[in-house]
């Protein structure tokens, strides 16, 4: 089932000096249930398109349906606080929060009960393999691991069914990167959630189910040797990227 | 909102407290600032009182201030005018005891009398130094010096040792005869037969330290009544001093204005020796500089005033800009989580508010304590403080909005 349909999307941002077209002519489409890598090099606009999905930007053409609904026109606060959220390479935690109150805090936003909040986190910290110990302490004295396992809770927490991470693995070991991919996999394969991994990490994107390429700003389908996935699954990789977006 | 935005002041304790500390020391400049201006309108509004101003009609040379001939229309002038306060007048008669006739007035004229309307028409002489009589002595009523000062009957106050000299009491009845100073048209200076009649002893004095330039007076009667005496003889009435304050200082101009329409004139040194007295000696000089300095001060006060504001709303700024330092990730991740833009941006504006406002309200309260800042002068001083801070702060905060939240937390430690 299409989650995501990117039809024919450009963007671009104006620096100090000039435009940059960031997003040219993107179409792509991702599904429920399955885990997508974008991968590319740094400056491909692959971030950039991870904030057209999270509806962080609005593209300067083009359409991104959420489950038949224009993102454009839909309320986006709501968006990523109900359907999307997204997951940073640097974790992005509320340093001042412990990691329950940090799981807490988009449904505090939800006018969830504070008490009914803290058990549901606690829940979603074990289900993301934290131990108990955890629960009560500051982004600081955590590792990376541990952090991002929270920021993945806490995404979970709002209670969308897209997953969209910027680098998650980026700043993590080769132990905690594949306990991450584990979890995201996991999410996708038996929660149903449509899982949007941006990545240069191949070890992370060969456990995809679809690969997309940035490059440029233009969108292909992978089908080199970075995507075993593709093979593992039949080259069922979700639909393939439209001809404007093929660069390669 | 807010409960998060207390919560979030706690968390950031030092921030917090740097910004309470901030708003506190501010709010205290503030007051001691405005106490300042307060106070100088406190001093001009007590300068009067301080620095009172006086008039004293002279003579045209501003030679003489006492033994003049004051005509009655400026005595009538000074009293009819509502620029002034404590008129203090007085008219110099001889008195003899019984009735005088022919050239020996000379010898017989031993009392020397003044017609006053108030004590301190003689210098040095004070109401304590009158023993009133009253009922008990005979008199109509119980004499007090206002009684007596305002009469217009025939009644005396007599100088003790005088009185005892000639075995006279209070209550007694005495006839004297009155002289005053004729200064006539040919500049010759005579004393002429005023009346006689019989005045009642209505108290006794002890002048001790008379402070005047003329013979300490024998007799006082009421200067209504030394009028009245002029009237019934057909004798035109002049006074022989005549000084008092002004009501208000600050309107000397229009007291100068009244004056001129009365025809007094300014002193001139080089005029003729002579006892006409229509000349008007005004000690405003030390009151005009002290009053100057005091608009000018607090002119220079209330000019800064609005750089005062423009300080305030920089210091709102500049505090609000430090405190966000680092904390723009943190609005990032709340936009980022879908809370909205006017929230995630009052969350952290009203988290540095409130701190302001704590910090405003005890520095209100210690400079109500230490600097007695008046309630009116505290809440003026706390509202306008709390404008211009929330504008700095505002103003400082703004930028959050355009703040690409992509951009922020895609970047890697």
């Amino acid at each position: 089932m299409e989650v995501i349909k990117v039809e024919n999307v450009n963007y671009s941002y104006k620096t100090k000096y000039q435009a940059v077209h960031a997003v040219k002519d993107v179409s792509c489409s991702f599904e429920k249930g399955l885990f997508y890598a974008i991968v590319g090099e740094s400056g491909s606009g692959k971030t950039t398109l991870l904030s057209l999905l999270a509806g962080l930007d609005v593209a300067d053409e083009g359409s991104i349906l959420v489950e038949g609904e224009d993102l454009s026109k839909m309320n986006r606060d709501r968006y990523r606080r109900d359907i999307a959220s997204v997951v940073y390479q640097s974790f992005q935690l509320f340093p001042l929060l412990t990691a329950r109150e940090n799981v807490m805090y988009p449904m505090e936003m939800k006018k969830i009960k504070k008490k009914e909040a803290a058990k549901r986190a606690e829940e979603l910290l074990l289900s993301v393999g934290l131990p108990e110990k955890i629960y009560r302490q500051f982004p600081l004295m955590m590792s990376g691991g541990e952090q991002q396992r929270v920021a993945i809770a806490r995404a979970l927490a709002a209670g969308g069914k897209i997953l969209l991470a910027d680098e998650p693995t980026g700043n993590l070991d080769t132990e905690n990167e594949q306990h991450i991919v584990e979890i995201l996999k996991k999410l996708a394969h038996e929660e149903e959630y449509t899982v949007i991994v941006i990545t240069h990490n191949p070890e992370v994107a060969k456990e995809a189910d679809g690969i997309y390429r940035m490059r440029d700003g233009r969108l292909s389908t992978e089908r080199g040797e970075d995507a075993p996935a593709q093979a593992k699954n039949g080259g069922n990789i979700g639909p393939a990227a439209k001809a404007g977006g093929a660069d390669d | 909102m807010i409960r998060r935005a207390v919560e979030n002041g706690i968390r950031y304790k030092k921030k917090t407290i740097l910004n309470l500390f901030i708003c506190m020391i501010t709010v205290i400049l503030l007051n001691a600032y405005m106490g300042n201006i307060a106070g100088l309108d406190k001093q001009m509004e007590e300068l009067p009182e301080v620095l009172p101003v006086k008039g004293t009609v002279c003579n045209l040379k501003g030679t003489l201030s006492s033994g003049l001939k004051i005509k009655e229309r400026y005595v009538d002038g000074i009293l009819e005018s509502e620029y002034i306060d404590d008129p203090l007048l007085s008219i110099q008669l001889r008195m003899g005891n019984g009735k005088i006739e022919g050239d020996d007035y000379l010898d017989r004229l031993s009392y020397y009398a003044a017609g006053i309307n108030d004590a301190a028409a003689i210098p040095g002489f004070l109401e304590s130094e009158i023993t009133f009589a009253g009922k008990e002595q005979g008199l109509s009523t119980d004499m007090d010096a206002q009684t007596f000062f305002s009469s217009r009957e025939r009644i005396c106050i007599m100088d003790e040792e005088t009185a005892g000299r000639q075995g006279i009491v209070p209550g007694d009845t005495i006839t004297l005869s009155t002289y005053y100073t004729n200064f006539r048209q040919d500049h010759a200076i005579v004393l002429e037969s005023l009346d006689v009649g019989e005045y009642t002893v209505a108290g006794l004095m002890n002048m001790e330290n008379y402070a005047g330039v003329e013979v300490q007076p024998d007799i006082i009667i009421p200067f209504e009544n030394a009028r009245d005496i002029f009237y019934e003889n057909g004798i035109e009435f002049y006074a022989s001093s005549a000084s008092f304050l002004l009501k208000d200082p600050y309107e000397i101009n229009g007291f100068k204005a009244e004056m001129e329409e009365l025809q007094f004139l300014e002193i001139l040194p080089g005029a003729e020796y002579w006892y006409d007295g229509y000349g008007l000696s005004i000690r405003d000089e030390t009151f005009i500089q002290a009053a100057e300095q005091l608009i000018r001060n607090k002119n220079l006060l209330m000019g800064m005033l609005p750089f005062l504001g423009v300080a305030v709303l920089c210091i709102g700024y500049v505090t609000a800009s430090l405190l966000i330092k680092g904390r723009k990730p943190e609005y990032a991740i709340m936009r980022s989580l879908g809370q909205g833009h006017g929230s995630s941006f009052m969350t952290i504006c009203l988290e540095y508010a409130l701190t302001a406002l704590a910090g405003c309200i005890l520095g209100s309260i210690l400079g109500a304590v230490f600097l007695k800042g008046k309630a009116e002068m505290l809440l003026f001083v706390t509202g306008a403080f709390l404008v211009c801070y929330f504008l700095g702060e505002a103003a400082a905060l703004w930028p959050l909005k355009r703040l690409s939240v992509m951009t922020v937390l895609s970047q890697n430690d």
